[in-house]
Formats: C-alpha cells, structure tokens, sequence
C-alpha cells in the first residue's frame, strides 16, 4: 500500500483586499454595557417581548449565519437553519440561564450544534464533499474574509489562529467549521485519535490565552 | 473510559465533534467536575469569539420570517424555582413528566420497533429535543437489550421513578416519574449501592439518566445532596430501586 505523501504546509495566502461592495461600516455600532444589552433583552424576550426579540435578531443573526454557513455551506440551508436556531432562541429564552454563560456564548452554541446536527443527517456524499478541499482551518478562515461584517475582529482573530501549529489547527478547524467528529478528523488526518483530542485541546487552549477568553468578565 | 480520557474530551465536545453517545458521557461529568465546566466554558467563549469574526449578513427579508414566526410560536414553559412549587404533592413539574413522556417514546421502540418518529413530534420532547437525541441512542440500546426488567419506586411524598436495568449491558435507566422540587442549592444523586455500600453517581438532571456499572443484585438509590452532589450520602435515599 503506497501512502500519500505528506503535504509540505501550505504557504499563507495574501490577506485579501477589502472588497468595495460591502462598506465596512455596515455593522451596527454596539451599545456598550453587557454585549449590546443582550442579557437585559433576553430577560424581557423571556416574557414575551416581541420587541426586544428584534433587538436580539439584529444583534445575533449575522453571527449565527455566519456559523451555519461555515459548517453548512449551502447558502440557502445556512438560512434556514439560522431561523430556526432563532426561533428556538425565542422558545428557550424562559430556561436561558446566565450563571452558564453569555447570550451570545448560547446562541453560538446552539447554532453550532443545530448547523452540525444539519450535515450530519444528511447523505454520505454530502460528508465526503464537506472532506474535499482545504484541511487547513486557516484557509477555510480565510474564505469568510471577503464576507466578514466586522474586520477588525477578523484581524484579531486571525492574529491568533496563526499562532496554532498547523496540526493544532486543522484538528480545531475540521471540526468546527467542517462539523466532522474528532474519529472523523483522525481518519482524514491520518493521526490517532488521542492524539487528535489532545491537538483539539491544547490547539483551543492556546487560542483561549491569545483572545483572553479564558476569565469571565 | 477513565476520567482522565473523559477530561480530554473537553474541547471535541466544546466543538460539537463527539457523537451522540460521548456527548451525554461527557455532559454527565461536566455535572460533577467544576474544572470540566469551567474549561468548556473558556472553550465556548473563545469559538464565540471565532464565530464573531466570521459573522454575515444574512438576507434582509428572513427578518421578517422570523419576526412573524416567533409571533406565533408559544415560548417554553420557564423551569418551575423551588421556593414557590408544592412540597410532597405529585409536583407538575413540566420537564420531569416531559422526560418521562420521551423515555415512554424510548421504551415503545424497545417494545414495539415503532413509534418513537411519532412520539418525538410531541410539545414536550420538541421543547429540548438535542438533548433528547443524545441520549437516545444510548438509551434505545439499554432498552433493546434481551434481558431489560424494569422496577418502579415511589415514597409517600410522591416521588416516583421507574428503573430499566440490564444486567447483559450492566447499565440502568432511571426514569424520573415526579419528584418535588427542592432547594436551590439542593440537588437529587444517583447512587448505585452494591453489597450495601453506596458508590456515587452521577447528579440527576431532571430528564431519563444512564447510570453505569449497575451489577445484578445492586440497588439503585437516589438522595437529597447539596448542589455538585457528594461521594458519600449525606442522608437517607429518599427513593430506593432494589433488584
């Protein structure tokens, strides 16, 4: 059995120019206080607040589709699946608790879970297709940078990311922006697959430190 | 898998790469391991921050299909606090009987090879689904075994539960039926007792749980424990499923 050869790391792209169809001030300048107020809205959300539920859609749904159409890719799928995950957001707002972590930490999380859960119900074919093409977190990062809303958290973000080996990489990027299970990324990258939880770990562990989210404000 | 292998699998579940199965393994030691929660959460804001940096604007006009959706859509009943739910009654507590009804669904599968696609539909299970799905496969598995027997507990408080136990899988399932709310800072634990010696298990979280290592002849007990739960009992079982 020939194996093949083990790709010589790729050399990082040229940031790409900033494209002129999407002026930069597009994004909504934040309240300041707790994250755009989210915490205080999602309380009057809890009780029925159409309103401030709006406020929510506007603060989060770029986010949120930001997630789904990285791991699902498909434009149109990506849509739907955020308007769920922002319905649900409606219905769970009464059990949201705070002690467990931000509005917008839960929102993500749901997203993520529901753009995952997405892919992984559909066909084999579609799985092998999220396998083709980059391996490189990096480089599935980088396709997102002509459509960010916010490029200074791009910069910041990409800052960090370039700081991860590039096995620390691929491992968090498969399966985040993929969706694929940390036996699927092993298999992909021909590691085992405690290794694969360790590289997943400290790959997150070093991020962690460089964006300071480790403490809780 | 050891503890240690479990704690490594903090950052694949943080980043939703475990299945079904390690994700309940993992969410019931997360109720038992502080350092656990608190790396998953330093995990979670971290991918927050990522997912922020890839944010896009989605089309305008899902808006306004959102906005017209959730006006029609009934908000999840809160969670019931404690200080202000009946004592010792059969308590209606919506999620206790909600995770009854989808450990009911689990147990017609078993029985019947049907019928879970339909039950699956109802309000209840809807209302907190994902975690419904993690824990069917397990469970779906607990219950299909040949030799399941199921036993059902109650006390004159009104607590209730039903255990299915598999000596083949050496695994539980213990399905909360009614249990009365209790103090904030209180906590209902699972505790196997084997030969009369009670070993911890895992804090209940109000919906079906796997308990593990459940050997023929062991009972399986619940008790009142302050919040994080305890290695030892710090009282009486308040329900008891004998063998």
């Amino acid at each position: 059995m020939t194996l093949d050869p083990i790709p010589l790391r790729r050399p990082t792209p040229l940031p790409k120019p900033i494209p002129l169809r999407r002026p930069l001030h597009v994004r909504t300048p934040r309240l300041r206080g707790a994250d755009g107020g989210l915490d205080e809205l999602i309380t009057q959300v809890s009780r029925g607040d159409e309103e401030a539920f709006a406020r929510i859609y506007d603060e989060l749904s770029s986010t949120l589709f930001g997630i789904a159409k990285r791991v699902i890719r498909d434009p149109s799928r990506a849509e739907e699946v955020m308007q769920e995950v922002m319905v649900e957001i409606w219905q769970q707002a009464t059990r949201f608790d705070s002690s467990k972590g931000s509005v917008r930490t839960w929102a993500c999380m749901i997203a993520h879970r529901r753009a995952v859960d997405a892919v992984r119900r559909e066909e084999t074919s579609r799985r092998s297709e999220r396998r083709e093409g980059s391996r490189n977190a990096q480089l599935d990062f980088d396709e997102v940078a002509e459509t960010v809303v916010d490029q200074f958290e791009y910069t910041q973000v990409r800052k960090c990311l370039d700081t991860l080996t590039q096995l620390q990489s691929e491992a968090v990027g498969l399966a985040y922006y993929r969706g694929l299970t940390y036996p699927e990324v092993a298999a992909l990258l021909d590691v085992n697959l405690s290794t694969i939880k360790t590289r997943m770990r400290d790959g997150l562990i070093r991020l962690r430190d460089c964006l300071g989210t480790g403490i809780t404000t | 898998m050891t503890s240690q292998d479990l704690h490594l699998l903090s950052a694949a579940y943080a980043l939703d790469a475990v299945d079904d199965d390690e994700r309940t393994k993992f969410a019931a030691h997360l109720e038992t391991c502080p350092d656990c929660q608190e790396e998953v959460a330093g995990f979670r804001r971290t991918l927050t921050r990522l997912s922020g940096a890839s944010a896009e604007v989605p089309r305008p006009d899902l808006r306004d299909n959102v906005l017209t959706t959730i006006s029609q859509t009934r908000q999840a009943t809160p969670w019931v606090p404690a200080d202000i739910a009946p004592i010792g009654r059969r308590h209606a507590n919506r999620s206790w009987q909600g995770w009854a009804a989808a450990a009911a669904a689990v147990v017609a599968v078993a029985a019947g090879g049907f019928g879970w696609q339909q039950h699956s539909q109802s309000q209840h299970i809807r209302d907190d689904y994902s975690r419904a799905q993690a824990q069917t496969a397990a469970m779906q598995r607990i219950l299909a075994e040949p030799d399941v027997r199921a036993e059902h507990a109650r006390n004159s408080s009104g607590s209730e539960m039903t255990v299915y136990r598999s000596a083949r899988a050496a695994k539980a399932v213990v399905v909360p039926a009614t249990m009365p709310a209790l103090a904030a800072n209180q906590v209902y634990q699972l505790w196997v007792v084997a030969k009369g010696t009670p070993l911890p298990r895992q804090v209940m979280t109000g919906r079906p749980e796997i308990v593990d290592g459940v050997h023929p002849g062991d009972a399986i007990a619940v008790t009142v424990e302050p919040a994080g739960g305890s290695l030892v009992p710090s009282g009486p079982p308040v329900l008891q499923a004998n063998a």
